[in-house]
């Protein structure tokens, strides 16, 4: 409100400065009550003080001892709303708002103000008509343009927002941040020929930049990007080698021009550049995998799976196309020669893995994993897990691990040729190789013999905290949550300072219904002084949030799963809200490739696995409120099923207690709060059970809100078309049953 | 990879911790036939007693552990019946190493460790004594070869397990008092 202030104080200052005699004065105020007389003039400019230092209770003091005199002074009015609005109390703002309005209706102090209520309310439209009012009657009001501005991009209103960044160009050309907000306004409105221009003019306009520095290189490999977007490869191709001498990123400069150079076609300059990325980084795997495609002489993107954004054929997610057997050879070759370069290196030994077959397989694989097992490394299963989507790897990999196991048992020796006779393996050699048959087993779905190699690994070593993690892993495929929650507390209890192990055995208690003890577990880690399931919230724990609504949609708790899933629904809002911050920041910054990335995340955050996830979850509870609908009274809880009718009275009273305490969640230490800043304390919690949520009229209705969302954003999902088609049908809406239907066999 | 005909395992040491406590129970349930009580775990914890305990881990993963008392500290104490006692003693409460990890030096180490700990900071002690079944001839043999003697036998020591006698094996630490 700097601005704002400058155009009010400005104003003020000026009546100020023109200090008419007494009676003159009163006979102008009279005549005009929009103007302040000295006393109030000031308490105004303090008013504003008070607004832009964040003390907004002293602010409204201030501004109200105006209204005392001068109740229908629209800019008072117009602050007056601005502050309540920061304290939220938004019916007050709203009226405070309007009144101004009322008595001057050209005041652009009132319509900003009213503007911005409309932004917290999320009213962006609205919002958005109150500034351009604003604009109307203080043309160049920096502060609402601003603020229109930014109201137009996170509207995705494209059209207005370029011709605000043109009017922010026109103003103050020789400000380097204004061209930038120009060209990345038209990129992303999807006009890359005028954003390119634009950038060859503000380059032409400048300059010549001698030394390579980031903001400059970032510019120049953000017009890179456009220029690839525009789909003319050599162009990009030739214009990335231009830029090379100024860019500050070598390696992203490199990988850009790899990925460029074989989009084109052109492989074995691709080879080259990608050979001598490994040989910076020998360990990242998008560069083996680009270095695998572009030997092998595989186009970009060849039959490949649909992918979701960002990733590419690069991915370690991307599976390798098929090889035929020269491809391969020539790999083995290839990665024979690496294996001697970098002696030292992993994933040189663990790629050969992808792409190799039958004795070369085996061979490659048995020389993997005696290291592995030699060194003790837990990890060996989660590092070869990916292998396991080819029948033939599996059986190799369960041979290879069986001559292992049967030559530790015979001679403690693993079945690898060594240079040194009359040495043995180390004890814990034959653990491990028990426990990644264990693994191994269980992944096959033969939980019984897996099961057989894990307890035979507890009885050689017991004090493996990853072998009663597994225990638990094993007991939670057979389905037994239960003992699988309780597996992984013992788990626990042989590390108490260890978060991950904590964290697991809430997860472990959620599945097991058991939300209480889970939010007891969790609570040793959170914040101390803060209720952990508050806490929780803050930090936008989703999963937290989302496996406790999946165990109480499970035991029939429908509020309190509508709760929580609301919860994670309000968490994607702040996203979306947290926008704002970003729009100003990643353009200072110069950031402008991660800023477009940053948009492109926020306009698909709606086909984030999380929200899809909560998403389903409101469908599906709200298609079994349907089916049965929630009683008025919150519902009985398991929990006290099996216990004595003393223990029963002792949990129940109890649990009275505690959401008692839940009612009034403990506020803020007002003292503690950084300097300066007012803390607002926190709403008493108006539905503990959710039973508002459980109990509303039309749950189908609630329900087809999230369908359609998300038909849109995860198109591809059957679920999401299962789940529609029960809905619909449930609404007897044939026709879009019947189109749900199609769209299922389409995706499947 | 260690060599068949000398063989020693790399070990590294470390103390009883509130966070690894945990850990060394379920160790000693496994090799003991006897299930300590919760007050043996926690006493483990107290303030400057950590050096009486010791445990070996191998690759991070804990295979052995000592833990012993100090006895007689307070006249209150009670010893063991052993009328010639009368000053403070060391007591061996445990000492174990698991199965697949045993005959590599690792026992050995522990026990040396203490002896040198006790010549070092405890040289007024009496002896260090401990309780060994009377079957357990491996235990017998391992500390007569540090030159533990048995000096008593405690008929129905052992409520549980068969035989249930037991031996008290013990060191001299301090020079006998001249009469």
């Amino acid at each position: 409100a700097s601005s704002l202030a400058a155009g009010c104080g400005a104003r003020v200052a000026a009546y100020v400065r023109l200090m008419p005699p007494k009676q003159l004065q009163v006979q102008q105020q009279q005549q005009n009550p929009q103007v302040l007389p000295a006393k109030e003039a000031n308490l105004f400019k303090t008013a504003l003080k008070f607004y832009n230092g964040k003390k907004y209770k002293k602010g409204l003091r201030s501004v109200d001892q105006i209204l005392v005199k001068f109740p229908k002074h629209a800019e008072t009015l117009g602050i007056k709303a601005l502050v309540l609005n920061s304290l939220d109390r938004m019916e007050e703002a709203h009226v405070a708002a309007r009144e101004g309005i009322k008595s001057d209706v050209r005041s652009f102090v009132c319509w900003h103000a009213l503007g911005v209520l409309h932004r917290t309310e999320h009213n962006y439209p609205e919002a958005s008509k109150c500034f351009r009012t604003a604009l109307r009657f203080d043309e160049r009001n920096d502060r609402i343009l601003r603020d229109l501005n930014l109201l137009q991009v996170m509207m995705r209103d494209y059209t207005g927002y370029i011709d605000t960044r043109r009017k922010f160009l026109e103003q103050r050309p020789s400000l380097r941040a204004n061209w930038i907000g120009l060209i990345t306004a038209y990129h992303l409105a999807g006009n890359n020929q005028v954003a390119l221009k634009t950038i060859l003019t503000y380059e032409d306009s400048i300059q010549p930049v001698a030394e390579p520095e980031f903001e400059h290189g970032e510019l120049l490999l953000y017009k890179n990007l456009i220029i690839e977007q525009m789909g003319d490869m050599s162009a990009a191709i030739e214009d990335l080698n231009k830029c090379e001498r100024l860019v500050i990123d070598k390696t992203q400069h490199q990988e850009i021009m790899g990925r460029l150079t074989h989009q084109a076609g052109r492989f074995e300059y691709a080879e080259k550049i990608w050979r001598d990325l490994i040989f910076k980084n020998s360990e990242h795997y998008a560069y083996h995998q680009a270095l695998i495609l572009t030997r092998s002489r595989i186009p970009y993107g060849q039959g490949l799976p649909d992918l979701k954004l960002p990733a590419t054929p690069y991915d370690r997610k991307a599976s390798l196309p098929h090889l035929n057997d020269d491809q391969v050879a020539t790999l083995e070759s290839v990665y024979d020669d690496l294996a001697g370069a970098y002696p030292r290196s992993n994933l040189v030994k663990r790629v050969p893995l992808t792409f190799t077959k039958g004795e070369s397989f085996k061979r490659r694989l048995l020389a993997y994993i005696v290291p592995y097992l030699r060194k003790g490394i837990p990890s060996l299963f989660g590092d070869l897990k990916a292998l396991y989507t080819d029948k033939d790897k599996v059986a190799a990999i369960e041979e290879v691990a069986l001559a292992c196991e049967t030559s530790l048992r015979a001679n403690r020796s693993l079945p690898l040729k060594q240079d040194k006779e009359g040495e043995q393996e180390s004890p814990s050699s034959m653990l491990w190789a028990l426990f990644f048959l264990a693994q191994h087993y269980d992944r096959l779905e033969q939980h019984d013999k897996a099961f057989k190699y894990l307890e035979e690994a507890l009885n050689h070593t017991p004090t493996v905290i990853e072998l009663h993690m597994f225990k638990a892993r094993i007991y939670k495929h057979t389905g037994n949550l239960a003992l699988a929650a309780e597996a992984f507390d013992s788990a626990r209890k042989m590390d108490f300072a260890d978060r991950y192990l904590n964290t697991k055995t809430t997860l472990y208690l959620l599945r097991a219904d058991k939300p209480t003890e889970a939010d007891r577990m969790i609570g040793l880690f959170t914040k101390e002084g803060e209720n952990p399931v508050i806490y929780l919230a803050e930090m936008q724990a989703c999963r937290y949030e989302l496996e406790k609504a999946e165990s109480f949609y499970r035991t029939g708790q429908y509020g309190l799963a509508l709760k929580m899933l609301k919860a994670i629904d309000k968490h994607f809002v702040d996203i979306r809200d947290d926008e704002t911050d970003f729009h100003g920041y990643c353009l200072r910054r110069g950031a402008l490739r991660a800023y477009y990335r940053m948009v492109e995340f926020e306009d698909n955050l709606f086909s984030q696995p999380y929200y899809v996830r909560m998403a389903k979850g409101f469908v599906r509870t709200y298609l079994a409120l349907h089916t049965k609908p929630a009683a008025p009274k919150a519902a009985e809880i398991d929990e006290y099923a099996g216990m004595s009718e003393i223990e029963r009275k002792k949990a129940i009273s109890k649990k009275k207690r505690e959401d008692a305490r839940k009612l009034v969640p403990e506020p803020k230490a007002k003292g503690k709060g950084p300097k300066g800043k007012q803390v607002i304390e926190a709403k008493p919690d108006p539905d503990p059970f959710g039973e508002a949520l459980a109990t509303i009229p039309d749950t189908l209705k609630e329900a087809s809100k999230y369908i359609t969302t998300l038909k849109l954003s995860v198109p591809k999902d059957v679920e999401v078309h299962i789940l529609a088609c029960d809905l619909y049908a449930r609404r007897q809406r044939y026709l879009l049953v019947l189109n749900s239907l199609q769209a299922c066999l389409k995706s499947s | 990879r260690i060599s068949t005909s000398m063989p020693h395992l790399p070990v590294e040491y470390g103390n009883v911790t509130p966070k690894n406590v945990g850990q060394v129970r379920v160790l000693n349930q496994h090799i003991f036939p006897i299930v300590y009580a919760d007050k043996f775990y926690s006493d483990l914890l107290l303030p400057g007693k950590a050096d009486l305990s010791r445990l070996a881990y191998y690759n991070d993963v804990l295979v052995g552990a000592l833990c012993c008392r100090l006895e007689n500290e307070k006249a209150e104490d009670i010893a063991v019946v052993d009328p010639s006692s009368k000053g403070v003693r060391m007591y061996i409460m445990t000492l174990g190493v698991l199965a697949p990890y045993r005959e590599l030096g690792i026992g050995s180490q522990l026990l040396q460790h203490l002896l040198d700990l006790v010549a070092k900071k405890y040289p007024h002690l009496e002896d260090i004594y401990l309780h060994v079944q009377t079957s357990n001839k491996l235990a017998l043999d391992f500390y007569a070869k540090f030159g533990f003697q048995n000096i008593a036998t405690i008929p129905d020591y052992y409520k549980r397990i068969d035989p249930p006698d037991c031996y008290i094996v013990s060191k001299k630490v301090r020079p006998a008092i001249e009469k």
